[in-house]
C-alpha cells in the first residue's frame, strides 16, 4: 500500500503539471463560451416567444354592454382536461377563426393538478375547475367572480347550475359551468351478472366484493354514501362524532374491498378492462366508449343513496391577462350550438336550455331534471363544507384527515 | 484555477436550487389559514408532521421500501459492473450502453407496462397458469408493495450501475495480479483491494437509488394499490387538495433531512467497517 | 473503453488474467445466465411498450390480435405531438450543452481540490436528486413568482432539467478523469510530449467519449422529465407532458408509440455519438 500511495503522489504531481495553465485555461475559455452562447440563444428564444404572446389587457376599463371589445389577435392560455377547450369542435373553431382568437392549452388529468398549477403561480386566462374545487379555489384567491352581465348566454343556463351552491359564494358565481353529468358506478358485466349489480352502497360493503373495487383517492363520495346508509341524513354536514363512525366503517370497506385507487376515469377504465377490478365507484358514462375501443365491454348503474353529479366550469384566474377574450370565449362555449357540440363530444349534459334540442337523440342521455331547479343539490350534496360556524360540524379538512388515516 | 472552474456550477446551484429551497424552507414555517399561507412564523407544521400517526406510517414505509429497492438495485448492479469490467471487457461498452438505454424509455409509459406484465391477466400470471403452477391468477403481484419494489428496482439499476462501473475503472488489473502473485486468496483480494477502491462508487450508487426511490410518487400511486403510498403521495395530496403548502413543505423538508441523515449514517458506518 | 486501452497501451482497463481454462469456462456460464436474466428484467417493460405500440387494437393486454402502424400514424398526424417533440428536442439539446459544459468544468475543478473538499462539493451537487421532484418543481415556480420575475416558460423548465442532470454529468466525468490519470502518466513518460500537445492529442480524445456520454445522459434526463416541466412550461408542453396528459385521458397504444419514438430517437443519438467518438479517437 505504501508503494501505491507514493505512486499516486507522483502521478498526481505529474498530472497537475501537465494539465496546468494553458490547456485547462483554453478548455475553460472554450466551455464558458459555449455556456454563454447557448444561454444567450435560450434567452433570445424566450424573448421571441414572449413577444408573440404579448397580451393586450389595456382595454378592460370600458363598461361595455356587448361583450365584443377588440379581441382579434389574442391567444387564450387555457388549462383543463383535453377536449374541454373545444379545440377540435368545428363550431368552436369557426368562432375562434371569425374572432381571431387562438387557443394555447395545457392538458391535465385531475382537479388537483389545476389547483396546484394555479397556486404555484402559473398564468392562465381560463382554468377549468371541477365542482368540488370552486369554493376552495375562490377562497385561495386563485379565481375571480364572474361579471355575468358580460355573458349574453348566461340567463339561458339551467338554474340548477348557475344557482348551484358549489358555484356561488356570497351570491357571486365564480365560474360558468360548461358541462355536467351524474356519477354512476361502472362495472364489467361479465364479472357482475345482471341482477347482481349493486343498487346501494350497502351491497358493495358485502364481503363478496373483496378486492374487486376501485374508487378515486378522495373520501367525499364514499363517506357521503356511507353516512346516508348509516342513517345520518344531515350528511354532508356531519358532526365530528358521526364522521368518526363513518370513517371507521369506511376503513373496513377500503381495506377489504378496494384494490387500487384510480387516478382518473381513464385509469379506472384501464383497471376494469385489464380485469384488475370488477367495479369502479368512480364512474362516467363515457368510460363505456373508452372500453369499447379497447375491446372491453362495460355497463353502468346507480346507487340509490345519491347521484354524485359532476360539473366542470370555465373560471377566470386572478392571474388572467386577457380578460376580454376570456369572457368572449366563455360566452361562446355556453352558446346554444357550441354547447350542444361540447355536450356530444364530452358525453355530458348541456348547460344551455336552448342547446338541449340541438343534441342528437342518441347522445341525449342525461336527465335534465337534475339541473332544472336552483339549489338542486345534485352537484354539492356530497361535498364536505370548507368552513363552518358550528365547531361540532366536521369540515373537509377533518374528512381529509380521516381519509389519510384510512389510506396510509 | 479549480475554483474558477467550479464557480459556474456553484453559482448555478445558488440561483436555481438554494433559492427555491430557501423559499420552501420559509414556507414550511408559515401558518396556513383559510387557504392562504401567512405569518406568523411557527413550527406547528413540523409538530404535526412529528405527531401524526398517518405521516409516521408513511415515512416508515417510504424509508423501508426505498431502502430495500436501493439495496436490491445495488446488489444486482454490482456483479453486472464487475462482469462487464473484468469478465467481458471487450463487450463492456456495448453492455454498459444497453443498460443506459433502459433509462430512456419514457418513465410513465413504462410504469403502465408493468400492469401488462404483473396484472391478473398479465404475462407473469399467464405464464404461471400455462405452466400449471397455479390454478387461479395471483392478485397480489400487482397492486402491492411487491410491485412497487419490482418497478423501483428496474428503474434504479441503471442509476446504480453508473457510479459502480465508474469506480471499478480505478482498479488496476496489475494490482490484482500482483496481489495474486504474492499469494492472496480471492476473498482477500476482494476485501483488501477491490472493496476499498470500489466502495466509494457503491456508496454513491446506494445514495442515488435510495434518494430517488424515497422521493417517487408515480410508482406507488399507479402500481401499489391501496396501502402502498409513499410520503410523496401525501405531499402531492396536500398540495392538490388543500393547497396546504406549509405542511407539504414541512413534510418534504423532513423527508430530505431523514434521507440525508440515513445516507450519511450509512456512509459513516461503511467507512468505519472497512477501516 | 476499447479506444482507451488501445491508446494507452498496457495500462487502463483490462481483463483479469486467466486463471485456468476450466474454472473460467464454468464461471462464464453463470455470468452469461446472470446477464441474460438481467437483460430480461431490465428490458421487459420496454419490450412491452414497443410491442404494444404495434398493436392492431387499443387493448394493452395479451393476446395481441395483429400488428399495425395505426398508432404511429395517429400520433405523428397530431400537430400537438409534433410541436411537443420540437420543444423536447430544444430542451434536451440545451440541457445537454449547458449541463454538460457546467458539469465537465466542475469535474475538472474538482480534480484540483483536496480530497476532503472534493467530497463536500460532490455531496452538494448530489443533493438536488434528494429533493422530491415535486417540491423542486414547485419551489422553482414559486421562487420566481415571489421574486416578481416572470421567466419564460420553456427556459425555466430547462433550468430545472440542468439542475437534475448536473449530478449525472459530474459523476461520469469525475470517474473518467480519475481513470485518465494513468494513461496520461504513461503517455507523458513515453513520449515526452509538451503539455499542449499532450492535452489535445491524448487527454482530449481520451476524455471525449466520457464527455459525450455525459452530455447524452443530461439530454436523456431532460427528455424524460415531466414534473418540473409540468409546473413551469405553462401551455408549452414537452413530449412527456403530452404523454402524461393523455395517460390521464385515454390509455391506449398511442402512448406506447410516443414512448417508442422517444426511445428510438435517444438510442440512435447515443449510438451515433458512440460511433463518432470511436472513429475520431482511432484516427
Amino acid at each position: 500500500m505504501n508503494g501505491r500511495q507514493q505512486e499516486d503522489a507522483v502521478r498526481e504531481y505529474l498530472e497537475a503539471k501537465l494539465q496546468q495553465r494553458v490547456d485547462r485555461r483554453s478548455f475553460l475559455r472554450l466551455s464558458s463560451g459555449i455556456v454563454i452562447a447557448s444561454s444567450a440563444a435560450a434567452f433570445l428564444a424566450a424573448c421571441s416567444t414572449a413577444a408573440t404572446t404579448a397580451p393586450t389587457a389595456a382595454s378592460t376599463a370600458a363598461p361595455t354592454v356587448r361583450p365584443t371589445p377588440n379581441i382579434k389577435g389574442s391567444t387564450l392560455e387555457w388549462i383543463g382536461l383535453d377536449g374541454e377547450d373545444a379545440a377540435k369542435i368545428d363550431s368552436a373553431k369557426k368562432w375562434r377563426d371569425d374572432n381571431g382568437v387562438a387557443l394555447a392549452s395545457k392538458y391535465i388529468g385531475t382537479g388537483d393538478e389545476i389547483f396546484a398549477a394555479l397556486a404555484a403561480g402559473q398564468q392562465f386566462d381560463i382554468a377549468i375547475t371541477f365542482n368540488p374545487y370552486i369554493v376552495r379555489s375562490a377562497k385561495a384567491k386563485l379565481i375571480q367572480p364572474l361579471d355575468t352581465s358580460r355573458l349574453t348566454n348566461w340567463n339561458d343556463m339551467f338554474e340548477g347550475l348557475r344557482g348551484a351552491g358549489f358555484l356561488n359564494i356570497d351570491g357571486k358565481p365564480y365560474g360558468a359551468p360548461i358541462a355536467w353529468g351524474d356519477g354512476p358506478v361502472v362495472f364489467n358485466p361479465k364479472k357482475v351478472p345482471q341482477g347482481e349489480a349493486p343498487t346501494s352502497i350497502k351491497d358493495l360493503y358485502d364481503k363478496k366484493w373483496a378486492k374487486r373495487l376501485t374508487m378515486s383517492n378522495d373520501p367525499a363520495w364514499l363517506f357521503y354514501l356511507t353516512a346516508i346508509d348509516m342513517g345520518f341524513t344531515n350528511a354532508p354536514m356531519l358532526t365530528k362524532d358521526q364522521l368518526a363512525k363513518v370513517a371507521e366503517r369506511s376503513a373496513g370497506f377500503v381495506k377489504q374491498n378496494v384494490v387500487s385507487f384510480a387516478a382518473t376515469y381513464a385509469d379506472a377504465t384501464d383497471l376494469l378492462v385489464r380485469g384488475e377490478v370488477d367495479l369502479s365507484l368512480l364512474g362516467w358514462e363515457a368510460m363505456l366508449n373508452f372500453a369499447k375501443e379497447k375491446g372491453g365491454e362495460l355497463a353502468f348503474g346507480f346507487l340509490k343513496e345519491g347521484k354524485g353529479g359532476w360539473s366542470d366550469s370555465y373560471c377566470i384566474p386572478t392571474s388572467v391577462v386577457d380578460v376580454d377574450a376570456a369572457y368572449a370565449y366563455i360566452d361562446a362555449i355556453i352558446s346554444p350550438q357550441i354547447n350542444a357540440d361540447v355536450a356530444v363530444a364530452l358525453v355530458s349534459g348541456a348547460v344551455n336550455k336552448k342547446a338541449v334540442p340541438l343534441i342528437p337523440a342518441k347522445d341525449n342521455i342525461y336527465d335534465y331534471k337534475n339541473v332544472e331547479k336552483a339549489q338542486s343539490g345534485v352537484f354539492d350534496d356530497y361535498l364536505a363544507p370548507e368552513s363552518v360556524t358550528d365547531p361540532n360540524i366536521a369540515t373537509r379538512a377533518d374528512w381529509t384527515d380521516a381519509w389519510g388515516k384510512i389510506t396510509a | 484555477m479549480s475554483i474558477a472552474q467550479l464557480a459556474p456550477t456553484l453559482v448555478y446551484f445558488l440561483v436555481f436550487y438554494v433559492g427555491p429551497l430557501a423559499v420552501l424552507l420559509i414556507i414550511s414555517f408559515l401558518s396556513f389559514r383559510d387557504f392562504q399561507f401567512v405569518e406568523p412564523f411557527t413550527v406547528d407544521n413540523y409538530v404535526s408532521v412529528a405527531r401524526s400517526e398517518t405521516f409516521r406510517i408513511l415515512f416508515v414505509r417510504t424509508v423501508l421500501l426505498a431502502f430495500l429497492s436501493a439495496f436490491l438495485a445495488v446488489v444486482i448492479a454490482y456483479p453486472f459492473a464487475h462482469l462487464i469490467t473484468f469478465v467481458f471487457p471487450r463487450r463492456s461498452r456495448t453492455l454498459y450502453f444497453l443498460v443506459l438505454v433502459s433509462l430512456f424509455g419514457g418513465y410513465l409509459v413504462r410504469i403502465y407496462a408493468w400492469r401488462t406484465i404483473l396484472g391478473i391477466e398479465g404475462v407473469v400470471n399467464g405464464t404461471l397458469l400455462t405452466l400449471g403452477w397455479i390454478t387461479d391468477p395471483i392478485r397480489e403481484i400487482l397492486n402491492s408493495p411487491f410491485a412497487v419494489v419490482v418497478a423501483l428496482v428496474n428503474f434504479l439499476i441503471p442509476l446504480a450501475v453508473l457510479p459502480i462501473y465508474a469506480s471499478m475503472q480505478n482498479v488496476s488489473p496489475g494490482l490484482i495480479e500482483a496481489a495474486r502473485d504474492l499469494g492472496s486468496s480471492r476473498l482477500d483480494i476482494t476485501r483488501r483491494i477491490m472493496l476499498p477502491l470500489v466502495l466509494p462508487g457503491v456508496r454513491v450508487a446506494f445514495a442515488f437509488c435510495f434518494i430517488a426511490a424515497a422521493g417517487d410518487f408515480a410508482i406507488p400511486a399507479l402500481l401499489g394499490g391501496v396501502g402502498s403510498s409513499f410520503i410523496a403521495n401525501q405531499i402531492q395530496f396536500q398540495i392538490g387538495q388543500t393547497a396546504n403548502w406549509p405542511l407539504a413543505a414541512a413534510m418534504a423538508m423532513t423527508l430530505i433531512a431523514l434521507v440525508v441523515a440515513i445516507t450519511a449514517a450509512l456512509t459513516w458506518a461503511s467507512r468505519f467497517l472497512t477501516r | 473503453m476499447t479506444a482507451l486501452t488501445a491508446k494507452a497501451g498496457t495500462v487502463g482497463v483490462g481483463p483479469l488474467p486467466p486463471r485456468g481454462r476450466r474454472r473460467r469456462r464454468v464461471k462464464n456460464v453463470g455470468a452469461r445466465i446472470f446477464l441474460v436474466l438481467l437483460a430480461v428484467f431490465l428490458f421487459a417493460p420496454l419490450f412491452v411498450v414497443v410491442l404494444f405500440s404495434f398493436n392492431q387494437t387499443a387493448s394493452l393486454s395479451f393476446p395481441i390480435p395483429g400488428l399495425s402502424l395505426r398508432w404511429y400514424d395517429k400520433v405523428l398526424d397530431d400537430p400537438e405531438v409534433v410541436a411537443a417533440l420540437g420543444r423536447s428536442a430544444i430542451a434536451a439539446f440545451v440541457t445537454g450543452l449547458v449541463g454538460g459544459t457546467l458539469g465537465i468544468l466542475a469535474a475538472l475543478g474538482l480534480q484540483g481540490l483536496p480530497s476532503r473538499w472534493r467530497g463536500i462539493v460532490q455531496t452538494i451537487v448530489l443533493v438536488p436528486i434528494a429533493t422530491p421532484a415535486l417540491l423542486l418543481a414547485i419551489g422553482l415556480a414559486i421562487y420566481f413568482n415571489r421574486l416578481g420575475i416572470k421567466p419564460p416558460k420553456l427556459p425555466m423548465a430547462i433550468a430545472g432539467h440542468i439542475l437534475l442532470a448536473l449530478p449525472f454529468v459530474l459523476l461520469t466525468m469525475t470517474a473518467a478523469l480519475d481513470r485518465f490519470r494513468f494513461s496520461l502518466l504513461e503517455a507523458a513518460r513515453d513520449l515526452g510530449a509538451t503539455r499542449a500537445r499532450a492535452f489535445w492529442t491524448i487527454t482530449f480524445p481520451l476524455v471525449l467519449p466520457a464527455v459525450l456520454g455525459a452530455i447524452l445522459l443530461a439530454a436523456a434526463v431532460s427528455i424524460d422529465e415531466f414534473i418540473i416541466a409540468f409546473f413551469t412550461t405553462g401551455t408549452d408542453a414537452t413530449l412527456p407532458l403530452v404523454i402524461y396528459a393523455r395517460i390521464r385521458r385515454v390509455i391506449d397504444p398511442g402512448l406506447n408509440a410516443l414512448a417508442t419514438i422517444l426511445l428510438v430517437a435517444t438510442t440512435l443519438l447515443a449510438v451515433l455519438a458512440a460511433r463518432t467518438t470511436v472513429s475520431s479517437t482511432r484516427r
